[in-house]
């Protein structure tokens, strides 16, 4: 069984209770419904991340047009002085 | 015009002659100027700072972009869709028949666009297959539309509307300006009513950019990402076609694979581990899903909740208020198979057998797969009974699962392995036709000589 509440606060979520209730439920059938996964025999076998041979791509070490603050905190939800506006961090 | 409207999330745009084509985008692509929201209320007040690179190829091929289309919120609602939910067309919201187009017509001329599932209940229709991209092709509004179909879902409701689903080998399509969901699987892939204008579009927005850091090639080494067709009929009537013996669809598609198959020269193989592939796509998606929708927060960009506290309440209440069931499911799925303690039993193992599935594969015996498409059979609702989310792949349900696989295990192979696919209508029934990495041409030769063969 797997803790909603533990789930919830790694997910930055706190549910109403009715959703809380029935997303366990939903969690925990789904967690049993992999139990077929123990089947299968994967001993040393490399994990595959991507389905294509990925290498870092690096490019030049020159300064490129990026967007503009401006640009980017035009979609902010609050904003002070050019900066994103978040509620007091230290007590 | 409210029909069409239905379909777009935002503006409109008519183009400036009816020579010109036209495309729409699913929600999740960026152009910029115009909102771009993935379906989802967390998204609702972003205007995208950029274009994407599809948009930018789209635009310099003269193809008239209308406008964005709706889409069930981060894709996800495909992960969790149940094949044995009670449910008839009309009540999954096809076309007018969804309630969620029905409200659209009412509301038609306010101002305020609708987005995403979230303001949904618990136990009503999921807004899944209220997908604006299908529409707006399957109305003829636009050519073709470009969508990033990870479940599947997308592939599966474009053959029910008798249309043609295009997802080109991983890494072929810049997914730069793309809302990402799920990286190891988001491609940016087409819709169209024909398989010339799918795989023309698919040839506008396939190349290498140094933008988007998991493209086929890197530059330099056989740096070709552009798609070549070539259909050549005397080698069309060729091709091997695997026809996997462990999987069953509906019989509808089962008989238009049987049709379709006959002018081919038939190997039959086993599926390797075809019984966990929907538990695998869960598993991979939600984790990633879960990762990738964790940079909202209300702070850069997007919904802010109000009432907060402090910084966590900021984030806790805009997450909790803003996001679906389905995503925030999957948000949780994904906290606990990446959790210690479940790391190594879910998300590890399941990406063992992601290779497991991937080296199974042998495309020397054969040079497509065909499978029953994985068509929407439900909605992911909510019954007494608590079937809505837990899948037919449940443990539980096992011996039904021959019988009647989840259209996310159907549609599992290309997105697991970036093979490109082809899923479209025959006779009645819908199929996916798969081929190996950057063998579109194979694909479009077999379906261009099936017409004509």
């Amino acid at each position: 069984m797997q803790d909603i509440t533990q789930l919830e606060t790694m997910a930055m979520l706190d549910l109403p209770q009715n959703e809380r209730n029935l997303l366990e439920r939903r969690i925990n059938a789904l967690m049993a419904s992999f139990s077929p996964l123990r089947d299968v025999d994967a001993e040393g076998v490399e994990p595959l991340t991507s389905a294509l041979d990925l290498k870092n791509v690096m490019r030049e070490d020159t300064a490129i047009k990026s967007i503009s603050r401006d640009e980017i905190l035009a979609n902010a939800p609050a904003q002070h002085d050019g900066f994103f506006q978040v509620p007091g961090t230290l007590g | 015009m409210g029909e069409v409207m239905n379909f777009f999330v935002t503006d409109y745009r008519y183009p400036h002659s009816p020579d010109q084509e036209c495309a729409v985008l699913e929600d999740s692509i960026m152009q910029k100027g115009r909102p771009a929201t993935a379906g989802s209320k967390i998204l609702s007040d972003f205007i995208s700072p950029i274009d994407a690179t599809v948009v930018k190829k789209l635009e310099a091929a003269g193809v008239v972009i209308l406008g964005k289309t709706t889409m069930d919120e981060f894709g996800a609602t495909g992960l969790f869709i149940d094949p044995d939910a009670k449910t008839d067309r009309l009540e999954r919201g096809i076309g007018a028949g969804n309630p969620k187009n029905r409200d659209r017509e009412q509301n038609n001329g306010s101002e305020e666009p609708e987005i995403g599932a979230n303001e949904q209940q618990f136990g009503t229709p999921c807004a899944a297959t209220l997908n604006g991209a299908v529409s707006a092709v399957a109305e003829e509004i636009a050519t073709f539309a470009l969508c990033n179909d990870y479940t599947g879902m997308t592939a599966g409701l474009a053959a029910e509307q008798g249309l043609v689903c295009i997802r080109p080998t991983y890494g072929t399509v810049s997914r730069f300006g793309l809302i990402p969901a799920v990286p190891s699987m988001d491609q940016i892939g087409v819709v169209s009513k024909t398989i010339d204008a799918g795989f023309a579009a698919l040839s506008v927005i396939a190349g290498y950019d140094a933008k988007d850091g998991a493209m086929f090639n890197t530059p330099g080494e056989n740096s070709d990402t552009k798609i070549r067709l070539n259909p050549d009929h005397t080698y069309a009537k060729k091709l091997r076609i695997g026809v996997p013996v462990n999987v069953t669809g509906k019989s509808e598609d089962m008989a238009a694979i049987n049709d379709f198959v006959k002018d081919f020269n038939i190997v039959q193989f086993e599926l390797k581990h075809f019984e966990v592939y929907a538990q695998i796509m869960q598993i991979l998606c939600c984790a990633e899903l879960a990762n990738c929708i964790s940079r909202y927060d209300g702070i850069k960009f997007g919904y802010r909740a109000e009432g907060y506290a402090d910084l966590r309440e900021l984030y806790t209440l805009t997450r909790t208020g803003a996001l679906g069931p389905d995503v925030k499911l999957a948000a949780l799925l994904g906290a606990a198979v990446l959790s210690q303690g479940n790391y190594l039993l879910y998300y590890d193992k399941a990406m063992r057998i992601r290779r497991l599935i991937m080296e199974s594969l042998d495309f020397s015996e054969y040079d497509m797969i065909i499978l029953p498409a994985g068509s929407a059979y439900g909605t992911g609702i909510e019954t007494e009974s608590g079937t809505g989310f837990e899948t037919a792949c449940s443990a539980e349900k096992s011996g039904d699962r021959l019988s009647k696989p989840a259209p996310l295990a159907l549609n599992a192979l290309p997105r697991l392995c970036g093979l490109p696919a082809v899923t479209f209508s025959h006779n009645g029934g819908a199929i996916t036709l798969t081929a190996n990495q950057k063998c579109e041409n194979i694909l479009f030769t077999a379906l261009k000589a099936e017409k004509t063969l």
